[in-house]
Parts: structure tokens; sequence; C-alpha cells
């Protein structure tokens, strides 16, 4: 995480503002790799930060502040795949016999085998992996971030291990569990 | 430094994730939480009140046809007295209605001969005798079907 969360006073407006500067290109990755569509993941991002800031006030410094956004972010994230599950069948009535619209060059850039393989996972498992690999966090930090127990972090990852070691064939090999570490942490990315 | 095969693995598969997020360039709109609260049910609760209101001024313009809402609560007394006084048929109650019911009309019937030359001030005031007098009619077929006022005026002639 970028910033120790015993920087951030709960209630203080100019400290959700640099968690925001801070966070926010995070998040939205985080979700970016969640959700297939880029205005959902900035929708759902920019929801996320409105009840965090709804929720400044309560919100305690035991867990990182990050995570915590994090946390309502991915919360948001899961609500929306599972509301567009049920508009999906509508689409596709509404879109028979009309022409494929063409998609956004600036989409394009988003879309790759490992990003589709990710969106293809339950948005727990993949937000896991997202949080582990990309943000670099521990089991104890993305179970702060996600809302369950380490032990759960620890089979949630290894599940998403197996399904994308299936998807992407050589990208992951034989020992998923031990590919997740929980102990050694690493710093991945820094915005 | 030491690599474990977790490292290997983790860095390797880290390292695609991180190209492949690299390129995804964040939206930046204006800050959503900065901007002022929108609830859209806000105004439901006053909305639903002035609807309501207007309604009930709408109704009440139709009933009664005067925009003043003391005429319109004057005829719902009306309208709630009417029923309420038609709606007691016992023969017990009806013998001593008449008495009263007679002395109203009589008494509006004397205001209205005094009137005559007022102004239009009464009619208001006259109201609640008609109020009065509408039960009347429930009372002219009843006695006719018992035989009981016959007693009183045969009682009351021969006495």
């Amino acid at each position: 995480m970028s910033e120790p969360s015993d920087e951030y006073r709960p209630g203080s407006k100019e400290d959700f503002d640099r968690l925001y500067r801070t966070s926010y290109p995070r998040v939205y990755r985080t979700l970016a790799a969640i959700l297939s569509d880029p205005e959902a993941a900035e929708d759902c991002t920019q929801d996320a930060f409105v009840q965090a800031f709804q929720a400044w006030k309560r919100w305690r410094p035991d867990a990182p502040a990050e995570a915590w956004v994090h946390r309502i972010a991915v919360n948001r994230a899961i609500s929306y795949r599972r509301s567009a599950k049920l508009r999906s069948l509508g689409e596709i009535m509404r879109r028979l016999g009309r022409p494929t619209p063409t998609a956004d060059p600036a989409d394009a850039a988003v879309r790759s085998d490992l990003l589709t393989a990710l969106r293809a996972l339950p948005p727990r498992l993949s937000a896991a992996i997202v949080l582990r690999h990309y943000h670099g966090y521990n089991n104890r930090e993305i179970a702060a971030a996600l809302g369950v127990s380490e032990r759960t972090v620890g089979t949630r990852l290894h599940q998403a291990g197996e399904m994308l070691r299936v998807v992407l064939g050589t990208s992951f090999q034989p020992g998923a569990a031990e590919a997740f570490p929980s102990d050694n942490r690493e710093r991945y990315a820094k915005d | 430094m030491p690599k474990t095969e977790g490292d290997l693995l983790g860095r390797d598969f880290a390292r695609r994730l991180r190209a492949e997020l690299a390129r995804v360039r964040p939206r930046y709109s204006s800050p959503r939480y900065m901007s002022p609260v929108r609830n859209p049910l806000r105004f439901a609760p006053v909305a639903l009140c002035a609807a309501l209101a207007g309604i009930l001024a709408l109704s009440g313009f139709m009933a009664t046809g005067s925009p003043n809402p003391v005429v319109w609560t004057q005829r719902v007394v009306t309208v709630i007295e009417a029923p309420s006084s038609t709606g007691a048929p016992p023969p017990a109650q009806d013998e001593h209605e008449p008495g009263p019911a007679a002395a109203p009309s009589h008494e509006a019937e004397s205001k209205a001969s005094r009137d005559g030359s007022e102004p239009r001030e009464p009619p208001e005031a006259a109201e609640p005798p008609e109020a009065a007098e509408s039960p009347e009619p429930a009372e002219s077929p009843e006695p006719g079907e018992s035989a009981e006022p016959t007693d009183d005026h045969s009682g009351s002639g021969g006495g």
C-alpha cells in the first residue's frame, strides 16, 4: 500500500482528498481487471469513493485506508457484475439482428488474454489475484480488503491460480498454491 | 538473493499483469464524492404532501364549487352528519327525533322569512338546518309503516 494508514485522519476532508489522489488509479486498475467495461470500472470506482467518503468519519485506522476503499470497490464491482448478468439477456435480445457495434480503439488496449482470463474468473478470485500480484498485498491485507479471513484468501488464491493455469497454459506451473506466498510481501506496482 | 519457486512464478505472472494493467489508463473524471449529494428521494416526502394537498384541493373544489377551504369543511360536516342521521333507523329513536328535527325546520323557515330582506350572509348559517331537514325523507316512510305514530296522534288528539 502506498501510505501508512496512520497518516489518515478519519473525517478529514484533506486526508480523503489525498487518499483519492493516491488510490484512485490503483483502485481503478483493480476494477479494470475485474470488469470488462472501462466505463463500468470508472463508475464503480467513483461510487466506491462516494461510499467511502460518506463513511469516512467512521473509518478506523486499524485497517489500511486503501484496503478499506478496495473492499468497498470490490463489493461494488461484484454487485455490478451480478446485475450485468441479469442485463445480459436483455442486451442480447436487443442486439439481435443489428450490426455489431464497432469497438472503441481505446478499449482495445484494455483487452488481452491475461485480462480476459482474469475477468472470466469470479470477481472475488480475480480481486485476490490483482491485489496480490499487482498491488503486492500480503494475505492479511487482502483479507482486510476483501473482508474475509486469511485462510479464505489462501483458498481463493489457490483456486484462482488453478483456473488461470488452465486458461493461460504456460503462465502457471504446478504448485500454484505455493505461487502465492503469504509471508513474502513484494511491491510490484508503485503508482 | 534467494528465489523461491513461488517468487519466480509470482514474478512471472506479476510482470505480465503489470504490463497489461499499465496499459490501462485510468479515466479521470471529477471526483464524484465532491459534488453535492443528489439524493433523488430527498424531496419525495415534500412532493408527496404537495400532491396529496393538490388532489384534496381539487376534489374539494370539484365537490363544492368553491375555492374556500372553509366551505369544504362545512360540506364535509354536512355530508358526514347526513348519513349518520339517516343511518339510525331504530324506531325507538325515531319517536324522539321528529321533535328536534321539526323544530329546526320551523326555525329555519322562520329565519328564512326573516332573512328575506337581509343580504347573503345567512346561507352559510342556514346550512346546518338543511342538514337537519335531510332526515325528514327517511322519517316519513317509517312512520307510515309502523302504527306507533298514529297512536301518538290519537292520544294527543283525544287528550
